[in-house]
């Protein structure tokens, strides 16, 4: 029951904020906040009452459609608590941000409930279809955020969103068919249990596995199915990017994982190599790219290809560090960039402009704010002591032992890493005062210190204790690679 | 020929085809009450009263019944099964939204046509003659073309009805081209006749050609691209009761009926026969989609997803009649959702204070302010979604059946037709929202608009709440046991 509350409370709450439309938007903003702590509370409860020894047990069942073959299975494991755990901390956080936002009001809180309740579903689902339908749901709350509450551009930002995603979602649609015509079931255990046979990539394993990657591939996003991320990013209102970010890309990381390395662990070998040189390219010509911005959202954007570059590799490394690796970079990166965009979000509302060429001297007009922006970007580039290091180190070391070349050339990542994100910092944060900054007062409301402040404690506390986490997901992640060593038995 | 004319065990009627007649009868006893009220000059209202007492009563029946034996009456005529009900359950439903949309200045003998043509389509998936299948063709097709040009007052309606007669006309000599020669090499009308001498000998060509000739003609009745070429006009122009009727109620029935009848007389087994469908059906969603991009007036980009929707079904014509639940279930919840967006898009023309839908363009949307036109926008976005096939609205519902029947059958690589089909029509779906929520451009005040109908709104309502339910029954319809959707196994 607590699992189908984890996806039931924002499914209602945002149902009823929809409601809250003729009321002042200050009733809404509060009811978002008291939303989020029942919300909390499941998922506090979840995480309490959390058994790390299982993989894939449904907790709670509802046989919706018949007519397919399809239950709605929900489930908690070491895979996606804590994911689900991410999205509901940063969701919180935002919702504390869009307090006294006058252009927040009760539809947009609606929506953003209701993407919370589409993610927290696609996480939780255990059967193929539900899986599809939540990960498919999650376009359309998503495409009004971007479309009507983003920048200049967001119309044409929103359509690509739309149009990247659902191309890929199609093949998996596909994947998907064809699985409940050859198995007549589509739930993840019964799948696995039937140890689907592979003979070669094009057979039906391999064809089947690249439809579900494909859809993943283009949410991570992996180069060069990217090109959708900066121009979402860019446009979309800071809630939206930071949970993008956040929460979205993450669940292509998460569904290799589980549909990918779970159910087709031979064609899942087969494609490491390609997958391998494709997260390369990723980390490389994302890290050049985001060099070369001038823009700030556009910037992080692209580091956020970069660094999810990193994740692919971790998951087709194949051993235990570079795939926990990989599921706590995913954790690390999520409150990293989810933090920048937050901050940068937060000294747009009041400038209005992303150049970074206007900027400069942040540090001097808000030493905290300042503070606050370089200790995320820090946490990004993976300095020691903070979670970014800590998930890119298991990964390169993970990737060492399979490929020492990939583990060197991946390196450069995070050498760039370094070069890209402190020169936007230098030009941001230090130097004379730019003139964007002249001419705007940056001081901050208690609610938006509420949103920052946990996001950079939490990062100090999963940079130096990390184990923790690892505890959550060990035996989630040691099942996989068992099952990919295995070869079903053979 | 004696058989189905002058065998007299015909005329001995048992209790169980009386009972399998209520439905049609209650039709008739609908067209005979509205001809009378033509007759004493009836007001709209009563009109309006008639058509859903009797479209009410004809779904309602044949929901009622459905379970019952399945009964062929009149020989080969027709046979009652429960897949004709199923058909006859949502052919009542999309008709009696349909009628919401009867004006005054269409009232009168408009509800007797419609009846008229709904009689016809009700009866034509239960034909397992093809001559009884080019009789009740004929009876839905006329009152159509009359529904068509009565009464035209707007530009191109005029047009529109008469392209449709003589296409309409064309299309019926075609088909009696076909049954001629189809005739001619098996002896015989009866579907079954005709399968067994298709499977069992070598079909000869005169068979070929004949199978061909149908599948043209009935490829015009659903507006197949290249038979199309009157839907878009008539979409555009026609009534929009009569729109909206002809999409929703007329493709169901002529796609199931289709589906049946080349299923049943062994068509569907002909090598060129297979491919001809195919051609038809990649070409509509073709050309649907790609039209559908570039249309500027919001009816005629529906006409034209409506064309590519055909393509989808049409797909499924390559199957066999063990698919027709997937084929049931995607028209309906696709004319579901296209009867909602119609439904908006009549309460968009009095927001606008245009005097129909038929004019308004994509520019014209921008202008839609919050007030009043609130739930229509709404309503539109869910049929849009719907229609576009995004989960977990009804319309993603039937494309999935759609899909995993053809899957099954083996028919993989048109799977890919419909999913780039469906990527296709994303833009033009999209399209229509972006100016209703994501442009900022001036918006009328939301003044009260005056005599305004309200019945675009309850079209709308009644539309969603149909979708809902449809959907709720269609999920949890267990197809792979025994008693499946529409009797079929």
């Amino acid at each position: 029951m607590t699992t189908l509350m984890l996806l039931l409370v924002p499914l209602v709450g945002g149902i009823v904020l929809f409601g809250f439309g003729c009321l002042p938007k200050r009733a809404a903003q509060w009811f978002n906040i008291l939303l989020h702590f029942v919300w909390g509370f499941f998922i506090l409860k979840a995480w309490i009452s959390f058994n790390p020894e299982q993989v894939g047990e449904v907790s709670w069942s509802w046989n919706w459609m018949p007519s397919i073959g399809s239950r709605l299975d929900l489930g908690v494991d070491g895979l996606n608590l804590p994911l689900v755990a991410l999205n509901f901390i940063l969701s919180f956080l935002l919702a504390f941000y869009s307090l006294g936002k006058e252009k927040l009001g009760a539809s947009y809180l609606a929506l953003f409930s209701i993407l919370n309740a589409a993610s927290v579903g696609s996480l939780l689902a255990l059967d193929a279809f539900a899986f599809y339908v939540f990960w498919e749901f999650m376009l359309i709350p998503m495409y009004f955020l971007i479309g009507k509450w983003g920048s200049k551009n967001r119309v044409y930002a929103a359509l690509k969103f739309f149009a990247f995603t659902m191309a890929g979602s199609l093949l998996m649609l596909l994947a998907i068919v064809a699985l409940s015509s050859q198995y007549g079931t589509l739930s993840w255990n019964a799948l696995r249990d039937a140890q689907i046979p592979y003979d070669g990539i094009w057979g039906f394993q391999g064809l089947v596995f690249l439809g579900f990657l494909v859809a993943f591939a283009v949410k991570i996003p992996v180069w060069p199915f990217h090109t959708w991320l900066p121009d979402a990013h860019t446009e979309a209102p800071t809630g939206a990017s930071v949970i993008l970010a956040g929460v979205l890309l993450k669940l292509g990381v998460y569904g290799i994982a589980r549909w990918g390395l779970g159910l087709f662990p031979m064609a899942a070998q087969e494609v490491a190599g390609v997958m391998m040189v494709l997260a390369l390219a990723g980390i490389v010509l994302g890290s050049f790219a985001a060099w070369k911005q001038s823009d700030i959202k556009r910037m992080i954007a692209y580091s956020s290809v970069a660094h999810m570059g990193f994740m692919v590799l971790g998951l087709f490394a194949f051993n235990v560090e570079a795939l926990q690796g990989a599921m706590f970079q995913n954790l690390a990166h999520g409150l990293s960039t989810g933090a920048l965009f937050l901050i940068f979000g937060i000294i747009y509302d009041r400038t209005h402009t992303r150049e970074i060429s206007q900027y400069g001297g942040l540090a001097s007009k808000n030493g905290l704010l300042a503070t606050a922006f370089v200790f995320s970007a820090m946490a990004s580039i993976g300095l020691p002591g903070l979670p970014g290091f800590i998930g890119e180190f298991l990964i390169l070391s993970g990737t060492f032992f399979t490929n020492k070349i990939v583990a060197c050339v991946a390196l450069s990542g995070v050498l760039l890493g370094a070069i890209y994100m402190l020169s936007m910092l230098r030009r941001v944060v230090f130097g004379p005062v730019g003139p964007t900054l002249e001419a705007h007062e940056i001081k901050l409301a208690w609610n938006e210190w509420v949103a920052i402040v946990p996001l950079l404690v939490l990062m100090l506390i999963l940079g130096l204790q990390p184990q923790f986490l690892f505890e959550k997901a060990k035996f989630s992640v040691e099942w996989i690679l068992a099952l990919m060593a295995s070869g079903w038995g053979v | 020929m004696n058989s189905i004319f002058f065998d007299s065990s015909v005329f001995n009627i048992s209790k169980e085809q009386i009972i399998g007649l209520m439905p049609f009868l209650i039709l008739c006893l609908g067209i005979v009450f509205t001809t009378v009220a033509v007759g004493l000059k009836a007001k709209l209202a009563t009109h309006r009263c008639l058509l859903t007492v009797f479209l009410a009563g004809f779904a309602l029946v044949n929901a009622a019944s459905i379970g019952d034996p399945e009964v062929s009456i009149f020989g080969t005529s027709l046979h009652v099964d429960d897949a004709l009900r199923w058909i006859g359950l949502g052919l009542g439903v999309l008709a009696l939204l349909a009628s919401l949309f009867v004006t005054e200045e269409e009232h009168g003998e408009w509800s007797t046509l419609l009846l008229v043509s709904v009689l016809g389509l009700a009866l034509l998936p239960g034909a397992r003659d093809w001559v009884a299948f080019f009789v009740y063709l004929e009876t839905l097709a006329i009152p159509g073309y009359v529904m068509a040009a009565l009464r035209q007052k707007q530009d191109g309606g005029f047009e529109a009805g008469l392209k449709y007669l003589l296409m309409g006309a064309f299309a019926s000599a075609i088909l009696l081209m076909g049954m001629a020669l189809v005739f001619g090499a098996s002896g015989s009308f009866d579907y079954q006749v005709i399968r067994e001498i298709i499977v069992n000998g070598l079909p000869s060509p005169l068979i070929q050609a004949g199978a061909l000739l149908i599948l043209v003609s009935t490829a015009f009745k659903v507006a197949l691209v290249p038979a199309h070429m009157w839907a878009a006009d008539i979409y555009q122009s026609a009534p929009t009761a009569l729109a909206a009727f002809m999409a929703g109620a007329g493709k169901l029935s002529v796609f199931c009926a289709g589906l049946v009848a080349f299923s049943k007389s062994g068509f569907l087994t002909l090598e060129a026969f297979q491919t001809a469908v195919l051609i038809f059906a990649i070409l509509s969603i073709v050309v649907g989609n790609l039209m559908a991009l570039t249309q500027k007036n919001l009816r005629r980009t529906l006409a034209y997803s409506s064309v590519a929707s055909a393509g989808y079904a049409a797909m499924v014509w390559r199957l066999s009649d063990a698919s027709l639940p997937a084929l049931y279930v995607y028209l309906l919840t696709y004319g579901l959702g296209f009867m909602v967006a119609f439904a908006c898009l009549e309460i968009f023309a009095s927001a606008l204070r245009k005097p129909s839908s038929t004019s308004i363009e994509f520019s014209d949307l921008s202008q839609l302010g919050a007030g009043h036109s609130k739930f229509g926008v709404f309503a539109m976005t869910l049929a849009l979604f719907s229609m576009a096939g995004i989960p977990p609205l009804p319309g993603f519902l039937g494309k999935y059946f759609v899909v995993v029947d053809l899957w099954k059958a083996g028919h993989q690589l048109e799977t890919f037709w419909i999913m780039l089909g469906s990527l296709m029509g994303l833009a033009y779906y999209l399209r229509i929202l972006v100016p209703l929520y994501l442009d900022n451009a001036q918006k009328v005040a939301a003044l009260p608009v005056k005599g305004a109908s309200c019945m675009p709104k309850v079209a709308a309502v009644l539309g969603l709440i149909a979708l809902l339910v449809g959907l709720g029954v269609f999920a949890q319809f267990d197809f792979t046991s025994s008693q499946t959707l529409l009797g079929m196994k």
